[in-house]
This record gives C-alpha cells, structure tokens and sequence, in this order.
C-alpha cells in the first residue's frame, strides 16, 4: 500500500507540473487506479466540466462477442464476416467521434455513479472546444 | 509465421519482387512505364522497411517497453489524456498528418522526371520520415506526451527551446501562404471552381449548426449529408458556369481570390469552432480519405502509364521552367511532406502520444502513418506523371508568353515535349476551363491527371465533373489547414507576446483574439500577396521557401531525438537519427545559401533584387509599375533574410545538442533526461508477450 501511496504522490506531482507548465495541457484530473469509485487527486478542480479518469481497462474496438445473424430468412451471415463488418462500423464510428457520449456516458456511470452526466449538445460542444485548441492538422 | 522457414521465405520474396520493380523502374529508358511498377516497388519497400528496420530500432535503439504505463493510462482524463483503441488512434493520427503537401510537392518535383523524385519520396520515408516520427512520438510519450518545443527546452536548454519556437510558427506563416497561392491559382478565371468553393462555406455552416442544434454530435449523419451537399455544389458550379448572368460574379482574378482566402481565413479563426473549422473539417477528412482510396484504387484498376521521362534535363541545367535550381539540392526540398515533413513532429509529440495505450503501439503509428502517407505522395507522382510531359509543362510553368510561343518553347525541348495549342485547347474543354495554360501550383495539374484516371475507371465523359470535384476536394482540405494552422499560430502568437504585453496573452479576451488573428493573417497574408503579384506566378520561389522550413523543423525534431538517444547512453545508435539529421542539414543549408547568395537572378533572392533594382535605376520600369516593383524588392530582401534564418536556427540548435553531447561524453554535467518514472501498466485486458515484473 505505501507503494501505491508514493506513485500516486508522483503521478499527482508530475501532473499539477504539466499544468504550471501551461502549454497544451487542458486542466483535468488525476486518478488513483486502486478504488473502484475513482476520486480526483487534484485538491481543487480548476475544470467546471472536469470528469474523472476511467477504470484502467484497456481499450477495445467492439465488444469481441458477436453471434452469428441471420438478416434474412435462409441466409445466415458467416459469423467472420458479420464480425468484419460490426469491426468496421465500430472503427468509422469511434475515429469520427460518432459514439463519443456514448463512451462519455459509460464511463460516468462506471466512474461516477452520483454525478449528473452532461447532455449530448454540452458533451459534443466540450470536445470540439478541446481537439481545436491544439495543433491538430499537417501540412 | 515468426522465424518458421515459410516466413523467411515470404519476406525474401517481398524483397526480391520490391527490388526487382526498383530496379525495372530506375533502369527503364523508354517510351512510357507502366504505373503499376511505383505501387510495387513503393508498397514492397514499406514492408521490409516496417517488418525489419523499424522493428530493429523499436528493440534495440528506442527499447519499447509494453508494461510501461503510458501517460494516456497515468493521467487519463476523459479529456485529452484517453487510452484509446490503436486502430482509432492510427485514424486520427493519419488524419492530422496527411495534409496537401504529399499532393503538390512531388507534383511540382517532377519537372526533374520521375526518377529523383520516386527515389527520395522511398528512401527519403523509410530511413527519415517515418523515423523522425516515430522517434518523436517515443521521446514524448516517455516525458508526459510534451512537445516539441518543451522538449528542445528540457534537453537541450532555452536555445534549443526558442529555436524551435521560432521555427514552428516560421513554418506555419510560410506553409499557410503557399497553400493559399495554390488555392489562388486553382480558383483564378474559373468560375466553375470558384463558386464550388464559396458554395462549401454555407455548407460547412449548416453542417456546423446541424451538428451542434439540431442532431447534437451525430457526427457521421451529418458528414454524409454534407457530403452529398458538396457533390451537388460542385454540379451547381457547372450551371453558374454556364448560366451568363451569373458566371461574371466569381469570375476572379488572382488579387480578388487571395482577398478571399485571407478574409475567409481570418473569419475561420475568429469565429466559434463549431461554426465553420469544425465542420469544414469532419467535410474535408472524409473527402480526403475517401479520395485517396479511390485514387489507389484506380491506379491499381486502370495501370496508367508514366509518360514522364526518367529524368529530363532540367535535373542538370538547374533552369527548370516551374522553378529555377538544380537537382541536388531542390528535389529534397521540394518534396518535403511525403519523404520527411517537420510538421509531423508537431503532431507526433504533444497530441497523438497522450491516446496511446501502449508503447509498443508507437512501431505501428509512428512509422506505419508516415509510410502511409509516402504512398500517397507516390501516387500524386503517379498522377502527375500520366499526363503528356508537354502538356504537363505547358500547365504548370509560367512563361509569361502567348499560347503559341509556349507550345513552339515546349515543343522545342525535344520529340517527347510535343504538345500544340489544339490539343491543350480540347483538353481545357474537356475539364470546362477556358484555358489551362500557366495554371501554376500543381493543384490543377493534379486535378487534370486524377480526372483522367477517375473518368476512365469510374465513368467515362465525366472530366470536366471529375476535373472540378478533384479541384474542390484539394481546395477544401488546404482550407482546411488554413483556418487550423491560423488558429494555432494565433494562440501562439499570443503566447509569446505575453511575455511583452502581458494582456495580450488572454487567450478567452476577444479583442485580443481579433487582433492577435489580424496579425497573424496579415503575416502570411503578406506572403501571399507576394506570390500573387509575382509577374511567373510566385509558386516558383514560396514553395522552395517552405520546403526549407519544413525541412528546418525536421532537423530541430531530428536534432532533439539524436540528444535524446545520446542521453540515454547510445551513442552508437545515434547514427539512426544522426543520419537523416546531417542529410537534412546539408541539404537545407545548400539550398537556403543558394536561394540567398546565387548570382543567377532567377534563383537567387539577392540577386533578384538586384536585378528589379537595376531595372528601376535605369528606367526600364514603367511609371505606373513602379510601386509594385519596388514591393518586390523589398518582399525578396524579406525572403533572403528569412531563408538565411532558417539555416542559421538549424545549425543554432545542432551546435547546442553537439555541445551537449560532448558534455555528456566527456562525463561533464548536462541537463538531466527529463523521463518520467517508470510505472506498471495496470491496464486489464492487454495481451503482453512478457510477463509483468
């Protein structure tokens, strides 16, 4: 336990520096990964919309279990290939930002159960404020 | 497939078949040379170089280490700090790199054959731009996902810092001013083009307003619709083409066209996001993509052939028509995105690390998206090269001379040049423009070869559709990096000047954001207008000019990796960045001293305003022009100065990390290596192949 106390006492240290730092590091929180309700470790929040930090799982594309269909009597997709299309959608949906509150909304409710979720137009208006304050296309 | 004997067997293949269609292409010295030899030798030499360079370097130089917790995991934010999915993260990431620059430079390289240009856009990638960026996004995720410039300044110290600083927002004034010429000069005198482009504003409006109002964050609904908007914006640009009345209102010349770019500009950074830079962008990266993919497609379908000569003999004479200089060192400036591009280092450090879930995904999104990205440069070679070389000449150069007098030039470079005024009359009437003579820039030429490959594999007696389409869908994504790289340089802008009038730095006060705008869309503004009243089309000394600021950040970026590597005790590898760093630094140095100090006026800035001088001293210069003369004079001393600047911060910042290394060698003390501690993934649900410690 002292070994948990002592990361999150670094991570929190390291954290609050990128943020005297400025720069492109929007004010957010900081999390302990060993509670399953997390909390913010950031003594006061500068962020009015700030949500804490997700559960530590490693991120999927789509859920891996899809049963094979049948769209249409007598024709019954392959489940390889139901499985290649439902990969794709989920793929176009998430790089476009298509399932954003979805996700948002997941994740309040995995992370902070009490908290009142903000709506979709205030979620989508948040994010796009966020990508376009930062470099974020090339030559 | 690992180590067993089929494996083995596959990849010597891979290289045989990739050397071999090198080879057919290097060596090939005839008529013409099927296409279908760059998309094999480009896609083979990817494969070798990802499946064994960039694996060697992951193992051995940069020692990714998967139980490590990247900063996306340790900071996780909900906000910019997200594990996220690699396959999502290579799409956004991708995304934010290819811009127009793959597009336009090998397009403008190829007045050398197709030869120089193929073989730096391959070797160029493999060995320096997908390392650059890979190796950027390793430094940065291993320090908090910092960028570029924080990075100079904690490795290097505050010269380092400044340098990179100065030369990120050097770049961004100069790469948004060529893009805006080449805009300029794909829009001039075609109405058709132009009211297409002013017809996606109101659409990006409405898709903005749809997005935020109406379907709140249906994202993909509303790009399919705007999409369609878009095709049928482009088939109502035919009817204001054809409708008198109308067709007058945006038949612009090149001052009125560069008035629009700027005023849209600056509205696109002052106005809301989600108003118009949004929307305008979810258009434009769907288009793109959608366009590339069609693009190799139609390559693979069609198999055109490369009319282009290997080399034609403007790599030895340096008097290429579309700009002056030699082979060496102009074709590696010239293609800068494509084979290395300093402004991925911008994106590779700060935003795209702070997604990553795990560190060994920096082998595939580093140096996987560049590859990609160099497929697409050599398909813009592809496509610039299947037009008829005279015709292609007869385009993109601006000889100031009748359409007789440039075919008679053309055509007297050799039996391969042959082109006549009919045939680029029919040609023009085909793609529904009065004229396609000097249409500078490499946008229209571009648009010229991808219509003719799209209207022979998709649907014949189209061009003039698939001319405008392909004309709306570069102009829309080069807008696209305007209003961004404006708003950028706006906060930066402010950013610095905090430090003399502390006021202006408020990013959230809007007066200070109107005129923090003003200033920066006057900068490149500037730059512009230069190109634009430049009597042989600008293109020809504002595209070497960004090169070599590109080329300038590269070196930065590559410098700070080579201190980085150095730092952390291997020396003996630092030949992996020290490599393209001193190719870069020769090349950027040869030709910023070139541009500055040639004798030959159509080369050199000095001499070239010596010569506009001399011309004014001795009355040559009419009244009336003489206002304008003089700007040019001044506008190339601009250049001069700013070209020599570029080579000095280059080699400011190499001294800097050479004097830190020999520090850090001689076991003197040096700034500390500014990687965070290392933290155990605890991330569930990851296959790791080691076992956790």
């Amino acid at each position: 336990m002292p070994m948990e106390d002592e990361r999150a006492r670094r991570r929190e240290n390291e954290f609050l520096a990128l943020l005297r730092q400025g720069g492109t590091v929007s004010s957010g929180g900081l999390f302990d990964s060993g509670d399953p309700a997390l909390r913010c470790l950031l003594p006061e929040c500068p962020d009015p919309m700030h949500v804490a930090g997700d559960a530590r799982v490693a991120p999927v594309l789509a859920e891996p279990l899809i049963p094979a269909r049948s769209v249409h009597p007598g024709w019954v997709v392959p489940n390889l290939a139901w499985r290649a299309l439902w990969l794709a959608w989920a793929f176009l949906r998430q790089v476009s930002g298509d399932d954003a509150y979805e996700r948002y909304l997941a994740h309040v409710a995995r992370v902070h159960p009490g908290k009142p979720p903000m709506t979709r137009a205030e979620h989508f208006a948040w994010r796009q404020e966020q990508k376009w304050n930062r470099l974020s296309r090339c030559c | 497939m690992k180590s067993s004997a089929m494996g083995k067997l596959m990849w010597v293949v891979i290289a045989l078949i990739g050397a071999w269609a090198f080879g057919s292409i290097a060596t090939h010295r005839g008529e013409s040379i099927n296409a279908i030899w760059f998309v094999m030798a480009a896609i083979c030499v990817y494969l070798v170089a990802y499946r064994f360079y960039s694996a060697w370097i992951c193992a051995k130089v940069l020692v990714l280490d998967e139980t490590r917790a990247t900063p996306a995991e340790r900071f996780n934010n909900g906000r910019d700090f997200i594990p996220t999915n690699k396959w999502v993260t290579f799409g956004h990431h991708f995304a934010a790199i290819a811009g127009p620059g793959p597009l336009i430079g090998p397009t403008l390289a190829m007045q050398f054959g197709y030869l120089p240009g193929t073989i730096w856009i391959l070797v160029g990638s493999v060995l320096g731009g997908c390392v650059q960026d890979m190796v950027m996004m390793f430094c940065s995720t291993r320090r908090n996902g910092r960028s570029l410039g924080q990075m100079a300044r904690d490795e290097l110290g505050p010269v380092g810092g400044w340098a990179a600083l100065v030369g990120t927002m050097m770049i961004i004034v100069i790469l948004i001013a060529v893009l805006g010429l080449v805009i300029v000069k794909a829009m001039q005198h075609d109405p058709w083009a132009t009211s297409t482009v002013v017809a996606t504003i109101p659409v990006a409006v409405l898709i903005g307003l749809y997005m935020r109002n109406i379907r709140p964050g249906r994202v993909l609904e509303g790009t399919l619709i705007g999409i369609a908007l878009l095709i049928v914006c482009v088939v109502g640009g035919f009817w204001v083409d054809q409708t008198s009345a109308v067709r007058s209102w945006f038949d612009w010349d090149a001052k009125a066209c560069a008035w629009f770019v700027m005023i849209y500009g600056f509205a696109a950074a002052v106005l809301p996001v989600w108003l118009l830079l949004a929307p305008r962008d979810y258009l434009s990266t769907f288009l793109k993509v959608g366009v590339v993919v069609m693009l190799a497609v139609a390559i693979v379908a069609l198999a055109p052939d490369v009319k282009m000569p290997a080399m034609t003999e403007f790599a030895s004479t340096g008097m290429g028509p579309i700009f002056k200089g030699d082979l060496f060192p102009f074709v590696f400036i010239t293609i800068a995105c494509g084979a290395i591009s300093g402004f991925h280092a911008l994106v590779s450090s700060g935003t795209t690390p702070k997604l990553l879930a795990n560190e060994k995904e920096i082998r595939m999104i580093g140096y996987g998206s560049m590859a990609m990205e160099s497929f697409v440069a050599i398909m813009a070679v592809v496509a610039a090269t299947v037009l008829d070389p005279g015709v292609y000449f007869a385009i993109n150069a601006d000889f100031g001379k009748t359409a007789e007098e440039t075919v008679a030039l053309i055509s007297s470079w050799g039996p391969q040049y042959q082109v006549t005024v009919d045939q680029m009359k029919t040609l023009a009437a085909e793609m529904g423009l009065p004229s396609l003579f000097a249409r500078t820039g490499g946008a229209p030429s571009l648009a010229v070869g991808m219509a003719s490959i799209f209207s022979a594999t998709f649907g014949g007696g189209l061009m003039k559709f698939w001319y405008h389409f392909a004309i709306m869908f570069e102009v829309l994504f080069i807008l696209t990096t305007l209003d961004a790289g404006t708003r950028v340089g706006r906060f930066m802008l402010q950013d610095l000047g905090k430090h003399f009038w502390p006021a202006f730095g408020n990013v959230s006060s809007y007066p200070m954001t109107v005129l923090a705008s003003l200033i920066f869309v006057a900068a490149w503004g500037y730059f512009l207008w230069q190109g634009v009243t430049d009597p042989k089309g600008g293109i020809r000394f504002l595209w070497p000019l960004f090169g070599i600021s590109n080329q300038l950040l590269a070196g930065i970026a590559l410098t700070v990796a080579t201190g980085i590597i150095i730092k952390m005790g291997k020396l003996r590898y630092a030949w992996v960045t020290g490599l393209p760093l001193s190719w870069l630094a020769v090349v950027c140095t040869t030709a910023a001293v070139t541009k500055v100090f040639s004798p030959n006026p159509e080369i050199g800035f000095w001499s070239g305003a010596n010569a506009i001088a001399e011309k004014i001293a001795s009355g040559a210069i009419p009244a009336e022009k003489l206002g304008e003369a003089w700007a040019q004079v001044i506008a190339f001393r601009i250049d001069a100065a700013l070209a020599l600047l570029f080579a000095i911060l280059l080699w400011v910042v190499i001294a800097d990390m050479l004097r830190m290394a020999y520090r850090f060698i001689s076991g003197r003390p040096v700034l500390p290596l500014s990687e965070s501690q290392y933290e155990r993934t605890q991330l569930s649900g990851q296959k790791l192949s080691t076992a956790l410690h």
